[in-house]
């Protein structure tokens, strides 16, 4: 009798356990989209694919790349953002310490080192969307390429060292939108 | 004694004889199942687990799309629900059948993985992958002791060696990816501790022999790949480790290829000693080149400094207990390859003393089986010098004359020597 008990009562702080991990990682995201502050960030390039049955896009983010030698592959960086005079975001500055004097930062890891210089990955360079909208953005993506004009940036709420991608927007209209019309 | 005897003797009431008949035959049955199932059905109804957990993730995956998010969210839970359903099911109703507790085990941990798959697709995170496995590996590790699953188990084991191991992104980068490794692998010993004590022949249990100094094995060289120094105290002491645990009286018993910690361990440490009777590697490694205040400040050196005091300890309490020489070879050819990187030699000298070494360990292997008429024993010393010979004559310009005068010697020794112990043991028997 005292076994059975001493199972349900397990069985219950599993669960709970379980739950509570799954709702405080829910929770985390959510408070980063909504108090986090929001920059726009220039994107090079973009491009659609498919790996595993997720479709996503892979943003090119301007300036990936830094040219210090103390910088391993593999260290943990922490990039602190400002907005610049055209309203877009820009790094200021690249560090191995936790800024002090800005909140406005995010942790990256540095993957590659070629000739001196390192390159380094943001937390919000990829794009999910459903496999329904296939078609369209791939229609998106050419008549992006055939048009240089075309201002394409994402927008990314930052709170904490944490980033994440909100939306993605080509002049000034976000993608879900124009593929709803 | 049958039943029906029992009756004649007044032994039990005829009323009693439904419920001891079916007792009886249940015992039968069960003695016979437990058996069987042990190999096929397990391996069918996990198989059959898999492929359920993945044919809902796919269904449920396709028909999201058209959902808003909070509702794409709530789906994504039903799969976790069901999962919690069976696991009570299991835990309160078939509380004794393996083959619920494994798969069940299984379904929680893919249908746990399906979600966070999920939530983080929805958030668009990308490189967050070691952190999502982790997360799922905390979350389902209490799964693990309560359905006494050892397949759960292993995936457990899988997932958290993984992201640490196999994705470029995260080779222990930090003082903290360390320590949670450290810890998320501390917590799996107790169930390995279980299983080692219940069942003594068990697949899964065979399984974890291997898997487990595997992981350690992996976590150890990528700790102590930045600075050899560390990497010989490091390892040479965790190896170690390793053969004392394939020598104790519960793994001894076995086989020596089930013996997974001795061949680990044994194989492990020779070919760490092999590396340094090389002159490139010698040369490559640099050993002292980092200064003692450096050392300090790394994390790996507290690591160094617990492994390797686990071994003098257990090296000094068999030195107390055994004779000389009925302690394992090995921690003599470990210690020595330490205490000779403690003495700054220049990489010459070092390259002999090891060489040295290893012809002292091989030459006692060979006369050791010689001795006892152990067969395997004895060509086990005669590869070690072989492979000592080989490196050798990579390493140095020689003559070809010479090499293939060396090698038709050594192929006579190895025939003449395994001729005579072959004769021995005839004229023995």
């Amino acid at each position: 009798m005292n076994k059975k008990i001493l199972i349900r009562f397990s069985f219950v702080f599993a669960v709970l356990f379980q739950l509570l991990l799954l709702f405080s990682f829910i929770y985390d995201k959510e408070d980063i989209i909504n108090n986090g502050s929001e920059f726009k960030f220039m994107i090079t390039k973009f491009k659609p694919s498919n790996l595993d049955g997720r479709n996503y896009i892979c943003l090119n983010l301007k300036e990936e790349f830094i040219s210090d030698e103390k910088i391993q592959i593999f260290d943990n960086l922490f990039v602190s953002i400002k907005e610049n005079s055209d309203g877009f975001a820009s790094i200021t500055s690249i560090s191995k310490e936790r800024p002090v004097d800005t909140s406005d930062y995010v942790k990256a890891i540095s993957f590659h080192s070629r000739y001196g210089t390192t390159n380094y990955m943001l937390p919000f360079n990829i794009f999910y969307f459903k496999e329904v909208y296939a078609d369209e953005i791939k229609s998106i993506y050419k008549k992006c390429i055939k048009d240089s004009s075309k201002k394409v940036y994402a927008l990314v709420s930052i709170k904490n060292g944490k980033g994440l991608l909100k939306d993605l927007f080509i002049d000034d209209v976000s993608i879900m939108d124009m593929i709803e019309k | 004694m049958n039943v029906s005897e029992l009756l004649k003797y007044d032994k039990i009431k005829p009323k009693d004889v439904k419920t001891s008949k079916s007792t009886f035959k249940d015992e039968k049955i069960n003695t016979k199942e437990f058996k069987k199932f042990n190999s096929l059905v397990l391996i069918f109804s996990l198989l059959g687990t898999i492929l359920i957990g993945s044919g809902l993730i796919t269904i449920s995956s396709i028909n999201l799309d058209r959902f808003s998010k909070m509702l794409q969210l709530i789906i994504a839970f039903i799969p976790l629900i069901i999962a919690y359903v069976l696991c009570a099911y299991t835990l309160f109703i078939k509380n004794d059948s393996i083959i619920w507790r494994e798969s069940v085990g299984v379904f929680i941990f893919f249908a746990f993985g399906y979600l966070i798959s999920l939530i983080s697709n929805l958030y668009h995170l990308s490189y967050d992958f070691s952190n999502i496995s982790i997360l799922c590996a905390i979350a389902s590790l209490p799964f693990v002791y309560i359905l006494k699953s050892s397949t759960a188990s292993l995936i457990y084991l899988f997932i958290v060696s993984f992201p640490f191991d196999y994705s470029n992104l995260f080779i222990l980068s930090s003082f903290r990816d360390e320590i949670i490794y450290s810890v998320l692998l501390l917590a799996i010993l107790p169930n390995y501790y279980l299983l080692c004590k219940k069942r003594t022949n068990d697949v899964f249990l065979k399984i974890h022999h291997w898997v487990i100094p595997f992981t350690l094995v992996s976590f150890a060289i990528l700790m102590s790949s930045n600075n050899s120094f560390m990497f010989i105290f490091l390892n040479l002491s965790l190896y170690s480790i390793f053969t004392y645990i394939g020598d104790s009286s519960y793994f001894k018993s076995n086989k020596i290829f089930n013996n997974s910690y001795k061949i680990i361990g044994c194989i492990n440490t020779l070919s760490v000693v092999f590396m340094f009777t090389c002159k490139d590697s010698v040369e490559k490694l640099n050993i002292y080149d980092s200064k003692f205040s450096e050392l300090i400040s790394r994390s790996d050196f507290y690591y160094t400094i617990l492994f390797f005091s686990i071994f003098i300890f257990l090296f000094i309490r068999e030195f107390i207990k055994k004779k000389i020489q009925d302690i394992n070879l090995l921690h003599y050819l470990s210690l020595a390859v330490i205490c000779l990187t403690l003495i700054e030699l220049s990489s010459n000298i070092f390259i002999v003393c090891t060489n040295i070494l290893i012809l002292a360990y091989s030459l006692i292997k060979i006369r050791d089986g010689f001795i006892k008429n152990n067969i395997t024993r004895m060509n086990f010393g005669l590869i070690c010098i072989l492979i000592l010979i080989l490196v050798c004559l990579l390493d140095y310009d020689i003559d070809p004359i010479i090499k293939g005068i060396t090698f038709l010697s050594f192929g006579l020794i190895t025939l003449v020597t395994n001729y005579f112990i072959i004769k021995k043991i005839r004229y023995n028997e």
